[in-house]
């Protein structure tokens, strides 16, 4: 009979512990989920309202309609804008890719003076805010006397991303063994086949992770493009200046259409990158 | 150990581009906008000059130090409410939810937003906040208030708020990466020991994800100290932040010297405090080898 | 025979100044299985790179097949290497794997096709040729990496640590089949292994190696058999260390003074000062228990006390305090009675014998 009580004694102890360890864990499961909720709920207020047949934005809800999406179609200003935006952030990716692989390349391999002092530069954009990027390349540009163009745009959104292209290609180096691309050249292969055969293929997917993040963050820019654009708008530009004027469902409409087109870019690269193990 | 390869003319061409790249379009903008930043303004530009009358204006004129220090005390709340929402559920997931694909999916479900606009993020609580907005039709319709109330939007609180929420996935991000890090079996050793969780939390877990926490603040810091879009989205009169002002003395108000002086100024808090995020993780590291 | 590598007065530096190969001459025999073996960090593996063409040399020529090929990149050299953890291509199949070497130097697919089936066969891989090197054995990776290097028909394959990845058993019998693969294909094997028993197993020739200097060279027996240093002697096997001061010499015979006991070795050619002090270096399986009756007149005989005794199946191994600060280790072979073999118990006083020729005698320097 000692014994019993003896067991159970701390038995009831550690069952107060564990009522104890259950609640605390519940409540860290519901302050998750809030959060969750927190950064859901704006999103999905969006969508919903993109929907909702009545122009100012209360509830509650009056029915649903296509209306906004119809006079979205009908825009030609933000047609052109979207249109703009693709241009823009297209030509950045691939810019960025050109100057951003090669980069990372660098960093990673080669030996030269001042690479300490390049690795910061060439890094800063990417906590470094937008605006004095696009502020000190408005003043280069004036300085050449180049007009602000579109162009100039895809300039400085390549620029400011390289950063996200080299941090994530370098990071795909790293892990990359050295000695795969010895063996290539050990088996025969000139230098730019074992680039093409060896190390591409395998920092494959940092290559497409990147381009994509930067697709759709040139695509979403906005301080850079402030003050690097001529008259030409892109779509957050465009976006940006109506709403300033007041609150639309048109907007809500654009912005489900760019949230749906984010989550397919999501799906695709996880698609693309889902890890042959 | 990289081997000496003989340097051939292609190879080098691909390999400088960066180098020329960096040279033209960063390094040589930032030292015009340090030249620029010493010269004096005469409307509607500006004449070369060596002065620091710019630089004096900014710690002089309280219309230019309140703006600096409002944006710096904006970014220290936002860094620190960010921290304060999203550690539980970093910590939720990696230590509380069990399946390894639910994991890796609710991650997932914590970092789409980052790839959604960052603009309409912003907008969307312009629609939830504002006197017409959903909020207050909300508080309405549950009798709790009578009328719409203009308090929630223009002002630090809505520029708070929005802020905190398009930083939330940025710091999880690195939370969550420090604390998958981290070696189960020390936990475990901990537990072992006899030391309770709480206990065991601020002795192992929180310390050991000290560099994920470091690197958040700082990345949400520097992005909140420039941001200029809401600020002028959702912040009223007393919202106006330092890139606003920056960016008036490159559009209205014509100043381009004050600007630049401005925005040297921003480039140094947010190396000053880059380098002292990397200080710290440093010599936290040092500490946990 | 001809030389198929030639190295001289090679040197190589790495950055923070650490000498990796001071001045290291070799020449390797075509058909030879050629062993560096030394700690790590001895130089081995930066010797076996520098023939590849990963690294060049600060100083010194590498010729190949009698060319000098210290400038050509990895690519132009007719070498192949097995990596120490086979690098094998991860985005590859095996069948791409092993293509690999034919295929960047633009050998028509078909005839790609037929070596590749051929190499796959000769490693008994032909069932695994879709298949990729996550989904492998570590002995399967291993082939496969063999099978790529040799399909270029190289004059040289190089080995780094071959074996070293593969757990005890699958090693052993690697050790034989490697054996084989180079007596049946006649070429010539340069292997880098911190490994002893596989050295010695192996190769032809072995090149003992020490702080990026070749420290001897010469046939696994000879090495065994008679090191020239103790550094040698003790990276070679199990020895036992004794002592001692040299107490007189006479007719290519010195007598040592250990501690009080006396042991006369053999002298091949070192000359010895009376007084001197050396360092004594004896086999565990040169040494024999008096008491078994094997040993003649002319055996030392050396007295100690049994600490404990060892049971590792085939042999006993008897570690006897003989008054040096390490227990004197003798292996005793246990035949198929073991009652044959009279053990003593430990505390017991044996009496070992040891030939002098076994007693290979060093001038006292530093124990490493």
């Amino acid at each position: 009979m000692a014994e019993t009580t003896a067991l159970a004694e701390p038995s009831v102890r550690s069952l107060r512990l564990r009522l104890g360890e259950r609640l605390a864990e519940g409540t860290l499961g519901a302050v998750a989920a809030c959060v969750l909720a927190f950064l859901y709920l704006p999103i999905a207020t969006l969508v919903i309202f993109s929907f909702n047949d009545n122009r100012s934005l209360t509830l509650p809800l009056r029915g649903f309609t296509w209306r906004w999406y119809e006079e979205l179609f009908a825009n030609d200003q933000l047609l052109q804008a979207i249109w703009n935006s693709c241009y823009v952030a297209l030509s950045a990716t691939a810019l960025t890719l050109l100057i951003g692989l090669p980069a990372a390349f660098v960093l990673h391999r080669v030996r030269f003076p001042g690479k300490a002092a390049f690795r910061r530069v060439i890094l800063l954009p990417l906590a470094l805010p937008g605006i004095i990027t696009g502020i000190s390349m408005l003043n280069l540009f004036k300085l050449l006397g180049v007009n602000l163009s579109l162009e100039t745009v895809i300039i400085g959104h390549a620029t400011a991303l390289i950063a996200v292209v080299v941090t994530q290609v370098y990071a795909r180096l790293e892990r990359l063994s050295r000695n795969i691309e010895e063996a290539s050249a050990d088996l025969g292969a000139r230098p730019w086949q074992t680039f093409l055969l060896v190390t591409l293929p395998n920092i494959r997917s940092a290559v497409i992770g990147s381009a994509l993040l930067s697709f759709t963050l040139s695509f979403d820019e906005i301080p850079v493009t402030f003050f690097l654009t001529g008259r030409d708008n892109t779509l957050p530009m465009y976006i940006w200046s109506t709403m300033r004027r007041g609150i639309t469902p048109e907007i809500n409409a654009v912005g489900t259409l760019i949230v749906l087109f984010s989550t397919a870019l999501i799906v695709l690269s996880v698609l693309l990158l889902r890890e042959r193990r | 150990m990289t081997a000496r390869a003989p340097i051939r003319p292609l190879r080098a061409a691909i390999l400088s581009l960066p180098l020329l790249w960096t040279l033209a379009f960063l390094i040589v903008p930032y030292l015009i906008i340090f030249t620029i930043s010493f010269y004096t303004r005469k409307y509607p530009t500006h004449l070369p000059d060596f002065q620091f009358g710019n630089y004096l204006a900014i710690f002089q004129d309280p219309q230019y130090y309140q703006v600096l220090w409002r944006t710096a005390k904006i970014a220290i709340v936002v860094a620190l409410l960010a921290t304060l929402v999203s550690y539980p559920l970093a910590y939720f997931l990696v230590f509380k939810v069990r399946s390894v694909r639910l994991r890796a999916a609710l991650y997932m479900l914590v970092i789409v937003p980052l790839w959604v606009s960052y603009l309409l993020r912003a907008y969307t609580w312009k629609t939830i906040l504002g006197s017409e907005g959903i909020l207050n039709s909300f508080l309405m319709t549950l009798g709790l208030l009578d009328g719409p109330s203009p308090l929630f939007l223009y002002n630090q609180f809505a520029m708070v708020v929005t802020l905190t929420y398009i930083f939330v996935p940025f710091m999880v991000m690195p939370i969550y990466t420090a604390l998958e890090k981290i070696p189960r079996n020390l936990l475990e050793a901990s537990g072992d020991l006899g030391v309770g969780p709480l206990r065991s939390f601020f002795a192992v877990t929180l310390p050991l994800s000290m560099p994920g926490v470091i690197a958040g603040v700082t990345f949400t810091f520097c992005l909140t100290f420039g941001d200029f879009v809401a600020p002028l989205l959702v912040g009223g009169p007393d919202g106006q932040m330092i890139a606003n002002v920056i960016a008036s003395q490159f559009g209205a108000t014509l100043n381009w010297p004050l600007g630049s002086a401005l925005s040297i100024v921003m480039l140094l808090v947010v190396l000053a405090v880059l380098s002292l995020s990397s200080r710290l993780d440093r010599s936290g590291r040092v500490e946990l080898a | 025979m001809s030389n198929i590598v030639e190295i001289g007065g090679l040197r190589k530096t790495f950055a923070g100044g650490v000498v990796a190969v001071q001045d290291v001459t070799l020449a390797v025999r075509e058909g030879e299985f050629i062993t560096l073996l030394g700690p790590s960090g001895c130089g081995k593996t930066t010797i076996l790179r520098l023939i590849a063409g990963f690294e060049r040399p600060d100083r010194g020529r590498i010729a190949l097949a009698g060319t000098d090929v210290t400038d050509l990149p990895p690519y132009r050299r007719q070498v192949n290497m097995v990596f120490q953890d086979y690098a094998l291509f991860p985005h590859m199949t095996v069948a791409q794997n092993v293509g690999y070497g034919l295929r960047v130097s633009g050998v028509p697919r078909e005839e790609i096709g037929l070596s590749v089936e051929a190499a796959l066969a000769s490693v008994s891989l032909s069932d695994k040729a879709q298949r990729r090197p996550h989904e492998l054995s570590g002995g399967q990776r291993q082939r496969v990496a063999l099978a790529r290097a040799l399909v270029r028909k190289p004059k040289v394959l190089l080995l780094d640590e071959p074996l070293s990845a593969l757990d005890a058993n699958l090693r052993a019998a690697m050790q034989v089949e490697l054996k084989h693969l180079h007596e049946r294909l006649g070429l010539t094997f340069i292997m880098v292994t911190h490994d002893q028993t596989e050295a010695l197993v192996m190769s032809d020739r072995v090149v003992v190696m020490r702080a990026g200097r070749i420290e001897q060279d010469g046939r696994p027996a000879e090495l065994y058999d008679r090191p020239r240093t103790l550094y040698v002697a003790q990276f070679l096997g199990t020895s036992n260390l004794l002592r001692g001061r040299v107490a007189s010499t006479a007719g290519g015979r010195a007598t040592i003074d250990c501690g009080g006991q006396r042991l006369s070795a053999t002298v091949d050619g070192v000359a010895l000062a009376v007084g001197e002090a050396v360092t004594l270096c004896i086999r565990p399986e040169k040494t024999v228990l008096a008491a078994n009756g094997a040993a003649s007149a002319e055996h030392n005989r050396l007295e100690g006390r049994l600490r404990e005794t060892l049971f590792h199946g085939s042999t006993a191994r008897l570690m006897v305090d003989v008054g040096q600060p390490d227990a004197f280790a003798v292996d005793v072979q246990l035949q198929d009675t073991t009652s044959a073999v009279v053990l003593p118990k430990s505390g017991d006083v044996v009496t070992l014998a040891v030939h002098p020729r076994n007693v290979a005698i060093f001038p006292a320097e530093a124990v490493a």
